[in-house]
């Protein structure tokens, strides 16, 4: 925790109630809290509907027995007599006659019976003998309900239970959402961690030794935005100018191979920068990063006496050395917002280079170094659809240090070797992932060894389709639908379509039983997990498709190539 | 020019149209008529594919009225001397076993004999009775809607095996579609609303920054742009923005639907929040009805509706989630969770 308070926290016992309250909150939002927290959420939401809505169901049941029979009685009575009247009418039997006349009738009594069940709400189901509203169908009605599924097979009549519903569902679905990036976080870590090592041995083993050979750039990559790896590389080039440091120019090197196009980022409308700017904050730059913005802002000061630039150079110098913990300044800067962002703005980057043949502009890196001080974090989507919880954030290791907004996801795209990780763009109004889940703030994950491989997409695909295969034949089995009917049932599920055609529990031997119990609450388990599974592959897959995606683009030349061959 | 360079010239101009076309199909516009579009065909597809199955549904409802009759015929030829009451109990039991047989078809999905009843399915007769069959356009629009929007009503549902498959392949295609123009959009909107609640803010801010300049006596360049960005929209006006359009569609739709204010606004909040249970849907009052223009209008205003009040709603979180993450840090940190 804090240094202040370490030798005062066993006498001071608001501060050792504070203290008791911080780990008990970091451990809620911990993966194991939320877990907690979403099944708990779930099942008081289903006790609380099954409190509402069984009795008035009951009573309606019981009226709408009474009703249908009654009607259908009535309905019946009088076509039989009517029917009487017809052969009382044909004193001499013409069978045909009298089949047509008969048929007539009998067609008319249809039509009534139809008209009967529809404003009866009758929907033919008189086998149905269990309630809507037991405890287990509460239960899949608020699991529906926060996961956005919403099969309405059974859905609140109550006027109160309706208000609950949306009150239950403004905090319920963000609370899945949140729920869901970090159980979709952490199954594509360890996912990620399984493929490398059982896949690909000598691969890890590669990229661990390479990353021995380059700590200055980290290999654990903070949050950083696109423009950073420019930036890195444009500040680098006269920092290698000037101090010849062998390992960076090698990442400068391995930079440029990986992938020359990820400069085309510059071209992004300054606005679009602009707009993602957000309040700098020194503590989420990594070493690397503070170096370069040290050596941009002695480059200024130097060459212009920019005041702006001292400043930075100051508060770098007073950042170091404060202890490693970046509080004291961050106050200062937080209160002085406005100030650090005006600063980095206007820090002026060493006249456009040119690098292997590609100009940067100035005014570009002039921006991106501004939003290289901005940490990077993962927000909210911009998708109200976001109930999968499409999970953002690349490699899942910035976690870590997720602050600032950007609105779009920011990408991480491993160079070749293992090598630094070059951050790719993100023209996410061409890509349609712009959600991402949000981060909290968790403390100290210590992330795997990044590879450099990337899951490839067709294996989580496969293991998406075999998910849903396994629930396929288990509903087969359960429900006696057929294959393709479960499986067409499992897959509006995961999606979240939900119409609720097929639920699970209507042919249950009997929801009142243990069994019948049981067999619900593996129903809902097997939702739940399954998004989560969609929510470790969007994690997993979403680089990939967005860099093939900016591949085709470019191909087809949506995107102009800052190479400038067009 | 000869001929060649014609030749030469127009193919690169064909690629950069060809290129300039796509651009424009994935930008803002392009994108929205791009869903619009693929709805569409979603809901030909799906009409054309559900139709077919309530024809061999009245053939048997058909057949089983036959039965029924000639049921009915041995009852009364029975005997030649026929009681009333005698006929009424046979006739009783026949008929309750009728009934139960179209009670079933019902929850199966039949509907009932199409008014007015023809007897040859002639492509005449398609222009009045498609409305009425079940899978009308206006209802396949909905359906495909709902799919991709992942709302998922269920008051249509595809009841073929070949809907079904075509249900799951629409969606996987649907979905990021759709996933897209509401990133689009809302990118757009939230720009748009940002420009406009920052021009309302500089008119009271111009009077504060000219008083600036004039203390220090400097010039001080504040281009324009910066105090625009910076100023990030309130939660709270999302929020009403949010809650407004509800209640407004609430609004319009109990007015609509003659159903309670409260039934509305609980229908526009499930279904934009993509929960959609379905117990209400709009255009089923109207159609017991059967007028025709009506279902048509309130399908489409409904749809109109969703489109653009998911938008809204991406707009928003676009809006909120900087201030949102801003203040959960703050939080966190005072609390002492984060680092």
């Amino acid at each position: 925790m804090g240094p202040n308070g370490n030798s005062k926290q066993s006498k001071c016992s608001p501060t050792r109630v504070k203290n008791c309250l911080r780990t008990f909150l970091a451990h809620l939002f911990s993966h194991i809290g939320l877990c907690i927290l979403v099944v708990g959420y779930a099942i008081v939401g289903a006790a609380i509907f099954e409190r509402l809505e069984s009795g008035y169901e009951i009573e309606q049941r019981n009226n709408k027995q009474k009703n249908w029979t009654s009607t259908i009685m009535k309905i019946r009575d009088q076509y039989v007599k009517e029917l009487w009247n017809i052969t009382e009418q044909f004193n001499v039997l013409y069978e045909k006659n009298w089949t047509t006349a008969v048929e007539k009738e009998l067609r008319r009594f249809e039509d009534d019976v139809t008209s009967a069940a529809k404003q009866n709400g009758y929907d033919g189901n008189s086998r149905e003998t269990d309630l809507h509203w037991s405890f287990s169908g509460a239960l899949l009605y608020s699991v529906s309900i926060i996961t956005t599924i919403g099969y309405g097979n059974a859905a609140p009549r109550t006027a109160l239970g309706k208000v609950l519903t949306m009150f239950y569902a403004v905090v319920g679905v963000p609370l899945m959402l949140l729920w869901l990036s970090n159980i979709g976080t952490l199954m594509a870590n360890t996912f990620k961690f399984a493929y490398i090592h059982i896949c690909c041995p000598k691969k890890s083993a590669r990229s661990r030794s390479v990353q021995k050979r380059s700590p200055s750039l980290k290999q654990e990559p903070s949050s950083i935005q696109v423009k950073y790896s420019v930036s890195a590389m444009t500040c680098e080039t006269h920092v290698v100018q000037q101090q010849q440091q062998q390992q960076q120019q090698q990442q400068l090197h391995h930079i440029q191979q990986a992938d020359p196009s990820n400069f085309h980022c510059l071209e992004k409308t300054p606005r679009a920068m602009m707009r993602r700017e957000q309040r700098a904050t020194l503590k989420t730059l990594d070493p690397a990063a503070k170096q370069m913005l040290r050596e941009c802002a002695e480059y200024n000061v130097n060459m212009s006496q920019d005041e702006r630039s001292r400043m930075v150079l100051h508060q770098l110098h007073a950042a170091e050395s404060n202890m490693g913990t970046m509080t004291g300044i961050e106050e200062e800067l937080s209160d002085d917002g406005e100030g650090m962002v005006d600063v980095t703005s206007s820090i002026i980057l060493p006249p456009p280079l040119n690098i292997d043949g590609m100009e940067i502009e100035d005014y570009g890196c002039r921006q991106t170094l501004s939003e290289m001080s901005s940490g990077i974090g993962v927000s909210v989507g911009g998708s109200v659809n976001g109930s999968m919880g499409r999970t953002g954030g690349g490699s899942g290791s910035q976690i870590s240090q997720v602050e600032g907004t950007p609105s779009r996801v920011p990408l991480l795209h491993r160079g070749v070797d293992g090598g630094p990780d070059v951050v790719d763009v993100e023209t996410l109004d061409e890509y349609s992932a712009g959600s991402i889940e949000m981060q909290s703030n968790k403390p100290d994950r210590c992330e795997s060894p990044v590879s450099s491989d990337r899951v490839p997409i067709s294996l989580v695909l496969i293991f998406v389709v075999v998910y849903i295969m396994v629930g396929a034949t288990i509903f087969t089995m359960w429900e006696g639908w057929s294959f393709l009917e479960s499986a067409y049932f499992c897959f509006i599920t995961l999606s979240t379509i939900g119409l609720g055609d097929y639920v699970p529990g209507r042919s249950f031997k009997s929801a009142s039983t243990e069994e019948g119990h049981a067999q619900l609450i593996v129903c809902c388990l097997y939702l739940v997990l399954g998004l989560a599974i969609i929510a470790m592959s969007f994690n997993l897959v979403q680089e990939e498709v967005a860099a093939k995606v900016k591949d085709i683009a470019r191909h087809i030349g949506i995107i102009k190539d800052s190479s400038g061959d067009r | 020019m000869s001929d060649l360079e014609y030749e030469q010239n127009l193919w690169p101009r064909i690629k950069s149209a060809f290129r300039v076309l796509v651009a424009f199909t994935f930008s803002h516009v392009g994108v929205c008529g791009l869903v619009v579009g693929y709805i569409i065909c979603g809901a030909f597809l799906f009409q054309m594919m559900e139709s077919h199955e309530v024809e061999p549904m009245l053939k048997e409802v058909r057949q089983l009225r036959e039965e029924t009759a000639e049921k009915l015929l041995s009852i009364v030829l029975k005997s030649n001397t026929l009681e009333e009451e005698e006929f009424f109990r046979l006739a009783n039991v026949a008929i309750q076993n009728y009934t139960y047989e179209i009670v079933n078809a019902i929850s199966d999905g039949y509907d009932g004999e199409p008014k007015p009843k023809p007897l040859n399915w002639t492509k005449k007769a398609d222009s009045i009775d498609r409305k009425e069959m079940p899978w009308s356009f206006t209802g396949g629009f909905l359906y495909s809607l709902t799919v991709i929007t992942t709302i998922g009503y269920g008051n249509y549902a595809p009841k073929t095996a070949q809907g079904k498959a075509m249900t799951i392949l629409y969606g996987i295609i649907g979905m990021p579609l759709f996933l897209l123009y509401l990133s689009n959009i809302g990118d757009i909107l939230a720009r748009g609303f940002k420009w406009t609640f920052s021009r309302c803010c500089q008119c009271n801010w111009t009077f504060i920054k000219r008083r600036r300049i004039d203390e220090n006596g400097e010039v001080i360049e504040e281009p324009a742009q910066e105090e625009e960005e910076q100023i990030t929209v309130p939660i709270s006006l999302c929020l009403t923005l949010m809650v407004g359009y509800i209640w407004g569609g609430g609004l319009l739709f109990a007015e609509w639907e003659k159903w309670s204010v409260l039934d509305a606004s609980y229908f526009c909040f499930i279904s934009l929040s993509t929960i959609g249970f379905g117990d209400l849907v709009p255009g089923e009052a109207v159609a017991a009805e059967s007028l025709e223009d009506a279902i048509q209008y309130s399908f489409v205003f409904c749809s109109l509706y969703l489109l653009l009040g998911m938008a809204l709603i991406a707009m928003c979180f676009n809006l909120m989630q900087e201030e949102v993450i801003a203040k959960v840090r703050v939080c966190g940190r005072r609390l002492g969770c984060a680092r």
